[in-house]
């Protein structure tokens, strides 16, 4: 099987994954050839891939139109990360005034056609799986290489993470230690990390399908202003993911 | 409910040293899980000694809060905020693991090691929990489990009756509680002069055979009921359960469940810390090399729950509470002859948005 690994704008982080893998990577890479990972070698071949790993969000003009290739030449294409999946932390900048913004920044123009907004691939292309995380684990990428060797379809989890850190038994920090936590509007995956050393989750796997924030902010009313959770959720890394830039 | 048997001659009045040497027994015949404070919570965990234990503490329950208080006294708290359902029905259970051998694949069962367990300080609500998980598992099911069945079997109960009820506590609703009527080995009361120790099982009689004590008096028998009594009065009635079972049947209508669909984050935290919640996933951990089955905790509030060939049958949320409550107060009876919910409170107090179950029974019923 034929794989690629490409990024945009983003910090590289979960491309690592790959790396992380270690002793398995050689083992599946003799399941699975790596055309093209730039981060990984310097001999890159671009033709048809089965699978592509897509890393990063599209925020110049020049991503819109690469992306748009990688769908053209990928059979599976997989979103890895906040980044891809949502848009990452630089779409921040999509609540905010782009011109003023960027003067603060910058004192000249760009080489280069930036866009406005960054936001994730699934508003280009058709994205066929996304992989949660700010960045994404290991397991979940083995878990979709071991799929396609397995035929199966990946198990990653939809639920909530409240469900995973219930699973690890923790105590909620929300009522025992009146801490905000975005764990029951946020996917599981990370093994509920956060709670884990009793602190609230920051949401870095995005949202669940449809979640409820309406009820979220009402119901956390006496732990923080709601004007001050949807800051945190504009400042997120997933604050332009689709399910959550309606609400916002 | 059925009841282990407390016979005539069986209570005794022990003192805190005596408590302590009970203790000690314990330790040494089972592993035994009792009431630890960590995280500033009182949870259920493996206690090795008596000092370990969550004595002298007052939980405050509300919904959506938990603070926990010094008190006077021994066992002055409630209930610990984990379950029963921890020990017997872990929230993680590899059942099988498959390895891969030259070209052959080895399939390798586990079931529990069979040590004997002991849960030292269980209230009326989760021993009716336990009778309700035994429903579940092994009484009410065709094929009964053996992996529950296997821990159950292993498993010495030392109930306890409460002094002291939470504004979540809600026992005498479901008719549950506050008394310990049965399913104990052991069953201790806090008194003003010791403990009053009942026996309730032959494994009991011979558990405290060596241990210093002496025969109960009516009198003692007497301060127990009333302390049961006094319990009871810290809750209140919230609602009439063989009514709102009845009158639920009739609130399938979404318009009855949208006003709390709008506020139900569909966390799932609710049905994990539910203490008869048993719902569970089978998990497929692949590796490359070996492969593990794992029964691991579900919940009808996850999206994946009524997902079937990639649609979800309960795509709103009030659809899945509706399931949910439905379940405990009405459908558990038709399916195992009690109801899903023993009143322990635990679904008011961990709800991050503090919904209150009574009160939604209350107004749903009431509609």
């Amino acid at each position: 099987m034929k794989v690629g690994v490409f990024k945009f704008s983003s910090c590289d982080g979960c491309q690592l994954a790959f790396f992380e893998l270690e002793r398995e990577l050689l083992e599946l890479s003799e399941r699975f050839q790596i055309e093209y990972f730039l981060e990984a070698s310097s001999e890159n071949r671009w033709e048809r891939f089965d699978i592509a790993f897509v890393e990063g969000s599209i925020s110049t003009h020049d991503e819109e139109e690469r992306i748009v290739r990688i769908r053209e030449s990928s059979k599976y294409l997989v979103a890895i990360g906040a980044c891809a999946v949502s848009g990452g932390i630089q779409s921040a900048r999509n609540y905010e005034n782009f011109e003023e913004l960027f003067r603060r920044v910058y004192e000249k123009p760009l080489g280069y056609g930036i866009s406005r907004l960054s936001r994730p691939l699934s508003d280009f292309v058709k994205v066929d799986l996304e992989v949660r995380g700010c960045p994404i684990s290991k397991d979940a990428l083995r878990e979709i290489l071991l799929s396609h060797l397995y035929n199966k379809s990946p198990n990653l989890p939809s639920y909530p993470l409240c469900l995973e850190c219930k699973r690890k038994l923790n105590t909620c920090v929300v009522v025992a230690h009146r801490q905000v936590c975005l764990g029951p509007i946020t996917v599981a995956g990370c093994g509920a990390l956060c709670p884990s050393y009793g602190r609230g989750c920051y949401g870095c796997y995005g949202p669940v399908e449809k979640p409820n924030l309406e009820a979220l902010l009402e119901g956390y009313k006496g732990l923080m202003p709601s004007e001050n959770i949807k800051e945190l959720l504009r400042l997120g890394f997933n604050a332009y993911n689709p399910n959550i830039r309606v609400m916002l | 409910m059925e009841v282990k048997g407390e016979d005539e001659g069986s209570n005794y009045l022990i003192d805190l040293d005596s408590l302590v040497e009970l203790f000690g027994i314990l330790s040494q015949r089972y592993r035994v899980w009792a009431p630890k404070v960590k995280d500033g919570v009182i949870r259920y965990m493996p206690t090795s000694s008596f000092g370990e234990l969550a004595l002298g503490y007052r939980n405050i329950e509300l919904p959506g809060y938990y603070e926990l208080k010094k008190e006077e006294g021994y066992f002055t708290y409630t209930h610990p905020v984990n379950s029963l359902k921890e020990l017997l029905h872990p929230p993680e259970l590899p059942l099988m693991r498959v390895v891969k051998q030259s070209s052959e694949l080895l399939f390798d069962y586990t079931m529990p090691n069979g040590e004997r367990l002991c849960l030292f300080d269980v209230r009326a609500c989760d021993l009716w929990a336990l009778e309700v998980l035994d429903r579940v598992f092994i009484k009410n099911n065709p094929k009964p489990d053996p992996y529950y069945k296997s821990l159950r079997d292993n498993l010495f109960t030392v109930g306890v009756n409460c002094s002291y009820a939470t504004s979540t506590c809600f026992c005498t609703t479901m008719g549950t509680g506050p008394e310990v009527r049965g399913g104990y080995d052991l069953l201790l009361t806090e008194l003003k002069e010791g403990f009053l120790l009942q026996v309730g099982s032959e494994e009991g009689r011979e558990v405290i055979g060596p241990l210093k004590k002496r025969r109960a008096e009516e009198r003692h028998l007497q301060e127990k009921e009333n302390i049961i009594k006094r319990t009871e009065g810290m809750m209140q009635k919230d609602f009439h359960r063989q009514e709102a079972r009845e009158r639920l049947y009739g609130r399938m209508d979404e318009t009855y469940w949208e006003p709390v669909g709008k506020r139900c984050l569909a966390c799932t935290n609710c049905t994990q810390v539910c203490p008869t919640c048993f719902c569970f996933d089978m998990v497929e951990k692949n590796g490359l090399s070996e492969s593990y089955r794992v029964r691991a905790w579900d919940s009808c509030f996850s999206p994946s729950f009524a997902t079937l060939h990639r649609f979800n049958l309960r795509q709103s949320i009030h659809s899945r509470y509706r399931q949910w409550l439905m379940h405990k107060f009405a459908y558990w009876v038709d399916q195992f002859g009690t109801y899903g919910c023993v009143g322990c409170g635990r679904c008011i107090t961990w709800c991050p948005v503090g919904i209150d179950v009574r009160q939604e029974v209350r107004r749903i019923v009431q509609a």
